[in-house]
């Protein structure tokens, strides 16, 4: 993984991590939406 | 096809022509043409990479697989927000940090030149030959289905792009797809609404969604880990991420998308929102052929949707048996609407029994309906030299041309030319760029001025476009053309993905191990493809592994002769 300084970091991207959970958490509550749309027709 | 629907179509192109020309004319130097200006806001980054990736191909062969196999082909998608994450991390910062205009020029910062311009040389064979396909696979269905000539559909589609791609370079590019996009999702909305307004009255948005159910094709999320099924939800996490990190981080066609940010991120935002808002529009286009497979519960679906080809094969001794057989279809079609109407009451009275019994009746009849098309196909093989009867593309758009109203049909076919045209604009664009910056500025023509460079670019656009049309014009693989196109794909991808690997997080690494691998790398890919049988999707994996694991060999041989101080 490459270094990046805090310097380099944009203002909104100081909140990096954030996004980051936005979008993991987004994939995961899509796969659970998607699993019981599977699952109650099976 | 009335006077509405070329209006309709042709307005629409037309306008977005203009738009893109109008609004980047002037550009004169590399910095504009290449990376407009590096003034674009993450929404306009995000649709240009969505655009890009979703060629016309996809919307008409998402929703005939949804049509045929279910919407399991989701999770194809589920790897993509962890890519994204992993590139806004890495690739994105150091991209923007080296001001670099293409991938490849990372390459030669981090390893040397001629590591640089190999990855840059696999880069142009992969693309300029899928450049070609991207072009000739929705001109074949247009030309089909609206009764052109081929060429005179590549050609057009070919201008078309060439107008603007050649006279505003990235920037026309982006802004262009952002409309594009536009018109292609309200498009892809409106057909799928059309499909469900035309169901009978009794039918309720939530029956058709149960109807499909109970007929198997809501199966999204499949956990069984088993290597020889293409789509479930660990292939699509494990080889979904390997593929998109290849395609969005070493890909110039995509890395030219989010260069083109205004800041580091606005370009992390662009692929950020592409991550959250793809598995979403994958969704809503396999619903929409979900819906086409409801639609044609209530009204008869034709026995071959490609219509043009079966009309050629009415003309030949095959019309008497194509005729007995659509007549068993058409018995079978209306109890399969009985059966299918029966099994709603079902759904509506909550009653199982029912529910059990109907869609029992409804498989049956189903099989017998794919024996009979099975049947058709092959009568239509033997009669029509060279047919290809694969319709699973033809689903969607005979849909579209048969069932929507005049002006609609216009825009959807907007919507396909539109989606051929936003992935060829990137891929010329990217092609261009590639070949100007690391192979003619870099090695052949150093040391001119920007407008120089600007004029090469245009050229080599141009080139690569007449290239892409002449490809389009002359190949007639038809039948195996796609799988053709990614056997070639993957022939490149691995190792190129296993140059980047090693330059992002292989630090142990430098320039001429990863030469030496990268082309011994390839060497083995080559090997495997013509001297064993291996399924050529394994390519992109074993060239990865293949090029880090020589590269580490190289290297420690090197370290070993040669003692680092």
């Amino acid at each position: 993984m490459m270094d990046t300084t805090e310097e380099e970091q944009p203002p909104v991207f100081r909140r990096w991590s954030t996004w980051y959970w936005i979008i993991f958490l987004a994939m995961v509550v899509q796969v659970i939406v998607y699993t019981l749309i599977s699952y109650s027709f099976l | 096809m009335n006077g509405l629907d070329w209006f309709v179509l042709f307005g629409t192109l037309a306008l977005i022509v203009g738009y893109g020309v109008y609004k980047t004319r002037g550009t004169t130097n590399m910095q504009g043409y290449l990376l407009g200006n590096k003034s674009l806001p993450w929404w306009t980054v995000c649709l240009s990479i969505m655009a890009t990736q979703a060629s016309a191909i996809t919307f008409l062969s998402t929703t005939g697989q949804a049509y045929e196999d279910g919407m399991r082909f989701l999770q194809f998608y589920v790897g993509l927000p962890l890519a994204m994450i992993i590139l806004s991390l890495t690739a994105v910062p150091l991209y923007h940090r080296l001001k670099v205009f293409t991938a490849y020029e990372y390459l030669e910062t981090r390893f040397d030149l001629k590591t640089r311009t190999i990855a840059a040389f696999y880069f142009l064979l992969l693309r300029g030959i899928s450049v070609g396909v991207t072009l000739y696979a929705p001109a074949l269905i247009l030309s089909t289905v609206l009764g052109w000539d081929l060429h005179l559909t590549t050609l057009l589609i070919g201008i078309l792009v060439m107008v603007y791609t050649v006279g505003g370079g990235t920037k026309a590019v982006s802004i262009t797809q952002k409309y594009q996009m536009t018109i292609i999702m309200t498009g892809m909305i409106t057909a799928g609404l059309i499909a469900y307004s035309q169901l009978p009255d009794y039918v309720t948005f939530g029956n058709a969604f149960s109807l499909a159910g109970e007929m198997g094709k809501l199966n999204l999320v499949n956990f069984s880990f088993n290597l020889s099924d293409r789509y479930n939800i660990w292939s699509g996490l494990i080889g979904g991420t390997f593929l998109f990190l290849s395609y969005f981080g070493a890909d110039q066609s995509q890395v030219g998308r989010y260069l083109s940010g205004s800041s580091i991120t606005e370009s992390r935002m662009g692929l950020i929102f592409n991550g959250l808002l793809k598995i979403p529009m994958q969704f809503i286009i396999l619903y929409i052929g979900i819906l086409i497979f409801v639609f044609y519960q209530f009204h008869q679906a034709p026995l071959i949707h490609n219509v043009s080809l079966k009309e050629r094969a009415m003309q030949t001794e095959a019309a008497v048996q194509l005729n007995s057989l659509e007549a068993d279809y058409g018995e079978v079609f209306t109890k399969r609407k009985a059966h299918a109407e029966r099994l709603v009451h079902g759904i509506q009275a909550d009653d199982q029994a029912l529910i059990d019994v109907s869609r029992e009746q409804l498989r049956e009849l189903g099989t017998k309906e794919t024996e009979l098309r099975t049947s058709a196909k092959e009568i239509i093989k033997a009669n029509v030299p060279g047919a290809n009867t694969q319709d699973k593309d033809y689903v969607f758009i005979n849909f579209v041309m048969t069932y929507l109203p005049h002006g609609l049909i216009g825009l959807l076919l907007a919507v396909v030319f539109s989606a051929a045209m936003s992935s060829m604009a990137s891929e010329l664009n990217s092609l261009a760029s590639t070949s100007t910056v690391d192979i003619y500025k870099r090695s052949l023509m150093p040391g001119k001025d920007d407008n120089h460079y600007v004029k090469t670019s245009r050229w080599l656009t141009i080139g690569w476009a007449a290239f892409a049309i002449g490809f389009a014009s002359l190949v007639n693989l038809a039948e195996n053309l796609i799988q053709y196109v990614n056997i070639v794909g993957s022939l490149f991808y691995g190792t190129i993905l296993g140059i980047f690997l090693s330059a992002f997080y292989l630090k142990y690494l430098k320039g001429t191990a990863v030469f030496i691998a990268a082309v011994a790398g390839e060497l083995v890919i080559l090997g495997l493809y013509f001297f064993t049988d291996v399924a050529f999707l394994l390519y992109n994996i074993i060239g990865c592994v293949a090029v880090v694991v020589f590269a580490f060999i190289m290297q420690y041989l090197q370290n070993k002769r040669r003692p680092t101080s």
